[in-house]
């Protein structure tokens, strides 16, 4: 049996309750009575992801150090890695949704943000705002930790959901200062998280975790916003859209992101299995598929043309960079950075005729800090340039699992420079930080004080790639 | 490498190529005769060069691939002067350690089997990933390049210095420091090194020397 996974939104019109939003309203009041060492049980699920300290150790799981705490950020293996999480979430929530006398066919709704055909695309669907299950119960989709969202507006900017990741011509980052790829940088051993997401991981994955708030904000508790679940079938379906809308869109061959990595889950019976990459890039080929993996940029290929064939890759040159970092708090904040003439393989005389003129690619290096995750605007030269999402960097910065190295960012403003015609010597960076709209609020209802954000951008760079 | 192309990108994208050339030089010296009867800190650099640069190859490549094209060479320098400097300092405090007991060996394997066990030494291991910002030129450069090569050596020590204890009470005898690089070399360029395994191999290695001492 195939499943086949739908818009929540192409559900919610026809009925608030429509029968997959239903049954998994239901199927997660069940899984949050499980025990915490029961595999199908919704904490252990969201500790999969990363375990929040929930439960004393009388409770916890004796296999939490295989199964828990798993979640693979930052790196390449990012969208294959929560390909299989939501796999055998789905078949969990299947399973108990079979239990419960419901349909054997359920399969997991995703969340099209980026649906410029739907104008509420970017609300949340009403059976994840509403109080009551239509028999009078609470709904289990509604959590009142959001920060946004359950008021009815729109969730996160028109920059939180672009899908410029669409256009990136490879999976795999460059090398340091080069493109950041549509999966991310290749990481070969696991003594620490990569440090650079790849763009979708970018936006819209961070962004939207950040707009959303609340659990979604953080790496231990995402996974018990049943939201959560949505946004990530959105970015794994934009990872089938990616690969369809261009056929020089491939995945990696390197053995190294096939195979010689495995994860460990338990399937939907709650029986432990053991995957590899390999298993998991055929989506038809491990029981589903999405209701509509259309090229959402068609309409605009006369604007943006697709990649040039590739070409023999650069190896990028640094050509100038901050000399401080940059705190991100509540207002705007700028840096110059001045740059030299290349002398390495960028400069003119290094250039031969089968390589592309050099792409100029920001990237923000260590970025670091504490607190609720922001989206930060980023200009050059007064020109928006891309989202920095800070979704993920208090774990890069405190969780002792990775470096505390921070973040890594990269923005090509190749058309960006061009278009300004900028000073070559000089480029300035300005980062902006975004606003929620204001949402609706009960009468009497406590204005929410939101910390100030303590963020830091280590250095700007810019290279030659 | 003007006329070999080839040659110079792959010199372009792995500048660091002469840290593993000073690695190999360093192996090659103790394999000399009589290269055990050089005073303790020159045996202790030299060690510190063969076994530990190998360790260091991606941050010695992110030092220069940060900074601009003319000054990666210099980066890269000031990096490993930093770093190397760290370890004489810590072979230095070693050098205080003038066990001459026939189970030492043993009991300095031991003592890094235990420590591959604890959690500082699994937090060291993840530091020596770190990255940190540098300046891009002038002196503010200069002294982040010399900055960052102390943070990973801080990193590195505390992670190794165990096994370098053990290599160092061994006499830095040839098996034991090829054994100690085969360690090191797994645990941190190997996809989840299983360090109980590389404890049982180390506490293998205490019951041999200590067998050997008998």
């Amino acid at each position: 049996m195939t499943r086949t996974r739908r818009d929540v939104w192409s559900l919610s019109k026809v009925d608030v309750w429509e029968e997959t939003l239903l049954w998994y309203a239901k199927a997660v009041r069940e899984m949050q009575t499980r025990p915490l060492d029961d595999p199908r049980s919704w904490r252990y699920q969201a500790a999969i992801h990363e375990f929040n300290g929930d439960g004393s150790p009388a409770e916890q799981p004796a296999d939490k150090d295989i199964y828990w705490d798993q979640c693979q950020h930052h790196c390449w293996f990012f969208l294959p890695w929560h390909r299989w999480y939501l796999l055998y979430f789905e078949e969990v929530v299947a399973e108990t949704v079979v239990a419960l006398g419901g349909p054997a066919d359920w399969s997991l709704p995703y969340w099209n943000y980026s649906d410029t055909s739907n104008a509420d695309a970017r609300r949340l669907a009403p059976a994840f705002r509403e109080r009551q299950l239509p028999d009078g119960s609470p709904n289990p989709l509604r959590i009142e930790e959001r920060t946004s969202g359950n008021g009815g507006g729109n969730v996160g900017s028109v920059g939180a959901i672009d899908l410029v990741c669409l256009e990136e011509p490879r999976y795999q980052a460059d090398p340091p200062g080069g493109r950041a790829g549509f999966g991310g940088v290749k990481v070969k051993f696991n003594n620490h998280r990569g440090g650079t997401p790849g763009v979708v991981e970018q936006t819209p994955h961070g962004s939207m975790h950040g707009a959303v708030g609340g659990f979604m904000g953080a790496f231990d508790t995402a996974g018990l916003d049943p939201l959560f679940w949505l946004h990530h079938c959105n970015i794994d379906r934009l990872w089938e859209v990616w690969r369809q809308r261009d056929a020089r869109h491939l995945d990696p061959v390197d053995p190294d992101w096939l195979d010689n990595l495995s994860f460990p889950f338990h399937d939907g019976t709650g029986a432990a299995v053991t995957k590899t990459v390999r298993g998991v890039v055929n989506t038809v080929a491990i029981g589903y598929e999405y209701e509509d993996v259309s090229d959402p940029l068609a309409a605009f290929e006369g604007v943006a043309p697709k990649e040039a064939p590739m070409a023999m890759q650069r190896i990028p040159e640094m050509v100038g960079a901050s000399e401080h970092p940059v705190q991100l708090g509540r207002a705007p904040a700028t840096t110059q950075v001045e740059m030299t003439a290349p002398t390495g393989p960028a400069a003119p005389e290094a250039v031969s005729l089968d390589m592309e003129p050099p792409r100029i690619i920001v990237t923000l290096e260590n970025v670091t800090g504490d607190g609720t995750p922001k989206n930060y605007s980023v200009y050059v030269n007064d020109v928006y340039a891309g989202l920095l999402p800070t979704f993920g960097v208090p774990e890069a910065t405190h969780n002792d699992k990775h470096s505390g190295s921070g973040l890594e960012y990269r923005f090509d403003v190749t058309d960006i420079v061009r278009l300004t015609q900028a000073d070559p010597g000089n480029l300035r960076v300005t980062f902006i930080p975004e606003e929620q709209e204001p949402e609706e609020k009960p009468e009497g209802a406590p204005e929410a004080v939101e910390p100030a954000p303590n963020f830091q951008v280590g250095r700007v760079s810019v290279y030659l790639s | 490498m003007a006329g070999r192309p080839h040659l110079r990108r792959l010199a372009w994208r792995h500048p660091e190529w002469w840290t593993l050339v000073l690695s190999a030089g360093a192996w090659i010296s103790m394999f000399r005769p009589h290269a055990h009867h050089a005073h303790p800190l020159t045996s202790w650099l030299v060690m510190t060069l063969a076994m530990m640069l190998p360790m260091v190859v991606d941050p010695v490549r992110t030092t220069a691939e940060r900074s601009l094209w003319r000054r990666r060479h210099r980066a890269m320098a000031l990096f490993l002067f930093s770093y190397v400097g760290c370890w004489m300092l810590a072979g230095l405090a070693a050098s205080f350690i003038t066990i001459s007991h026939p189970f030492a060996p043993a009991i300095a394997f031991s003592l890094a089997g235990a420590w591959q066990l604890t959690r500082f030494k699994r937090l060291s291991l993840v530091a020596c990933h770190r990255t940190r910002p540098l300046a891009p030129r002038g002196w503010r450069a200069d002294r982040d390049c010399l900055l960052y090569g102390a943070t990973i050596a801080r990193s590195c020590v505390t992670s190794c210095w165990a096994l370098m204890l053990a290599c160092s009470l061994a006499g830095h005898s040839l098996p034991a420091t090829l054994f100690v690089t085969a360690i090191a070399l797994t645990e941190r360029y190997t996809a989840r090194p299983d360090q109980r395994l590389l404890s049982a191999a180390l506490f293998g290695a205490a019951l041999w020397s200590g067998y050997g001492a008998l």
